[in-house]
C-alpha cells in the first residue's frame, strides 16, 4: 500500500498505541474520584497536560481536552460568540477553512451574527491590508487556519496577531489541525488554538482547544468541573496520555522531519511538473507535507479510483455538489475552474519512503496516460 | 417574499452567499424556508432543478432560481420585487 493521505489521517504510532493500552489497564480510576485510584489518574493527566503545554509554550490551565478539532472549533467559535455578543456580532474568516469552521459560522449567522471573508493574495495568504479594513469596533472574533488542508497554504499568523492586537475587544482563533506536529509552533500569543491527535500519529477521538487564561467561553458541554469548567465529562485519560506521547514523539524531530518531507515534496513536484496536463496548485512555500495538483480534464474521483486500483491512496476534496467536485480552495488561489474541477491532494509524511514515491510515480504515469489519452487524441 | 434556500451547514459557498445577501438586503423582509440537499429532493423536482451546486435559492412567487456563488448584480436582480 502506498499511503499518501496523511493530511486526512495518520496511522497510529505503535508506542502511542501501547501507552493507550497501558494507561487503560493501569490507570482506570476516575480522575474526579477522591481516593488514591482517582488521584493517581488525575496526576497522570496533569503530567500529560504539562508536557503538551510545554511543547506549545502555553500554561497548563490553558489546555482544554475535546473529542477533536471539530469540537474544538465549535467550542471556540460558538463559545466566544455566546460570551461576547454584547460587545459585537461581527466575525471575520477566510474561504480556506475546514467545514467544522463553516458549520458553527452558518449556525451563528442564523442567530443574527455577521460574517465577513477576508480577501486573499495570489499565493493564497490573507491580504493583511484587507483584514485591517474589515476590522470593526464590533468585531469579536477572527478565525483563520494556520495551514489550509487542501493546498497547504501557510498563513502569516504572527502578522495577523499584531493586527488583531490593535482591537482589544476582538479574539483570534487559529485552527492548527494541519500544522501541529509538522512544524514547530509557539501558541503563547494566540487566544484560541484547535488541533487533533489523529493528524500526528495519535488516536482518533481526542483533541485540544488551547484557551488563553484571560479569554472567557460559553461551554458547549455543561456539567461537572472535569479538568476544566469549559468542557465537562470524565476525562478520557488513555486518549489524553497517548496524545501527549504522540505529540512528544513528533516534536522530538520536528525540524529534521520537515526537512525530509521538503526533499520528498521537491522530488515529486519536479517529476509531476513535466506532465503536459498537470498543474501544481500548492504554492512553493506551502507546507511541504501537502501537494495539491490538477490533472486537467480528469475528474478527481476518476483519478483517485484509478490510483486506488494500484494500491495508491490520495485525497480529493468533498464538495457541496456530487457531480461537480470543485475545490473552493483551488479556485480561490488559481481562479481557474478547470483546475478546481480536476484537483487531487497528495499528502506526505516523514515516514514516506523513496520506494513509495517511486511506486507512486510509476502508478501515476500509467493512470495519467490512460485517463488523458482521449484528450491527446484530439 | 418567500424564498426557499437549499444549503448545507458546512458549505462555505452557502455561508458566503448568506453573508452577501445579508449585507445587500438588510431592509428586506424575506421569509426563508431552509432545507438541506437531501431534504430538497421533492422541491428540486417540483421546480425542475438539475443543478447540484449549492446554495440554491428559489423564489416561490416567480419560480426563478439562483444557483451557487453569484455577484451583487445577480443577487439584486433575483430579489427584485415584481
Amino acid at each position: 500500500m502506498i499511503y499518501l493521505d496523511y493530511s486526512a489521517t495518520t496511522p497510529v504510532n505503535q508506542d502511542v498505541l501501547h501507552s493507550f493500552e497501558e494507561a487503560s489497564l493501569r490507570y482506570f480510576g476516575n480522575p474526579n474520584s477522591l481516593h488514591k485510584l482517582g488521584v493517581d489518574a488525575k496526576n497522570l493527566i496533569d503530567k500529560s497536560t504539562h508536557q503538551i503545554a510545554q511543547i506549545l509554550n502555553v500554561k497548563d490551565n490553558e489546555i482544554i481536552y475535546t473529542s477533536g478539532s471539530s469540537e474544538s472549533n465549535n467550542l471556540a467559535i460558538k463559545g466566544i460568540c455566546q460570551e461576547y455578543q454584547n460587545r459585537g456580532k461581527h466575525i471575520i474568516t477566510t474561504e480556506l477553512e475546514h467545514s467544522s469552521i463553516y458549520g458553527p459560522l452558518n449556525y451563528l449567522m442564523d442567530q443574527g451574527f455577521e460574517v465577513s471573508f477576508v480577501s486573499l493574495m495570489p499565493d493564497g495568504k490573507v491580504d493583511l491590508e484587507n483584514l485591517k479594513s474589515l476590522m470593526r469596533e464590533d468585531t469579536i472574533l477572527v478565525s483563520i487556519n494556520a495551514v489550509n488542508s487542501e493546498l497547504g497554504i501557510v498563513q502569516p499568523i504572527e502578522k495577523i496577531v499584531e493586527i488583531i492586537k490593535e482591537f482589544p475587544k476582538c479574539h483570534f482563533h487559529v485552527d492548527m489541525t494541519q500544522m501541529i506536529g509538522k512544524r514547530k509552533v509557539d501558541c503563547s500569543d494566540i487566544d484560541l488554538v484547535s488541533f487533533s491527535a489523529h493528524k500526528f500519529y495519535g488516536l482518533k477521538g481526542i483533541g485540544v482547544l488551547i484557551k488563553k487564561e484571560k479569554v472567557e467561553l460559553e461551554p458547549l458541554i455543561h456539567g461537572g468541573k472535569s479538568t476544566t469548567k469549559y468542557r465537562s465529562g470524565t476525562p478520557a485519560l488513555p486518549l489524553i496520555v497517548s496524545m501527549a506521547k504522540a505529540l512528544r514523539l513528533v516534536n522530538e524531530s520536528v525540524l529534521k522531519n520537515e526537512e525530509e518531507v521538503k526533499k520528498k515534496n521537491d522530488f515529486i513536484r519536479e517529476k509531476l511538473s513535466t506532465y503536459e496536463y498537470v498543474r501544481i496548485n500548492s504554492p512553493e512555500d506551502s507546507l511541504p507535507h501537502i501537494l495539491n495538483i490538477s490533472i486537467l480534464g480528469v475528474k478527481p474521483e476518476t483519478m483517485l479510483h484509478a490510483l486506488e486500483e494500484k494500491n495508491i491512496y490520495v485525497s480529493t476534496q468533498s464538495a457541496c455538489s456530487s457531480s461537480h467536485s470543485e475545490s473552493k480552495a483551488v479556485l480561490a488561489v488559481t481562479h481557474d475552474k478547470e483546475r478546481a474541477q480536476s484537483s487531487i491532494r497528495i499528502s506526505l509524511s516523514h515516514l514516506t519512503t523513496e520506494e513509495e514515491l517511486e511506486k507512486f510515480l510509476e502508478g501515476f504515469e500509467e493512470c495519467y496516460q490512460k485517463l488523458t489519452s482521449l484528450m491527446r487524441r484530439k | 417574499m418567500k424564498v426557499i434556500r437549499i444549503e448545507e451547514v458546512w458549505c462555505s459557498s452557502c455561508l458566503i452567499m448568506k453573508s452577501r445577501i445579508q449585507e445587500l438586503l438588510k431592509e428586506k423582509n424575506i421569509e426563508w424556508i431552509s432545507m438541506n440537499y437531501e431534504e430538497s429532493e421533492k422541491v428540486r423536482k417540483q421546480y425542475h432543478i438539475n443543478e447540484d451546486i449549492l446554495p440554491i435559492y428559489i423564489r416561490e412567487d416567480t419560480g426563478s432560481i439562483l444557483v451557487g456563488e453569484t455577484n451583487k448584480k445577480e443577487i439584486l436582480n433575483f430579489f427584485e420585487e415584481i
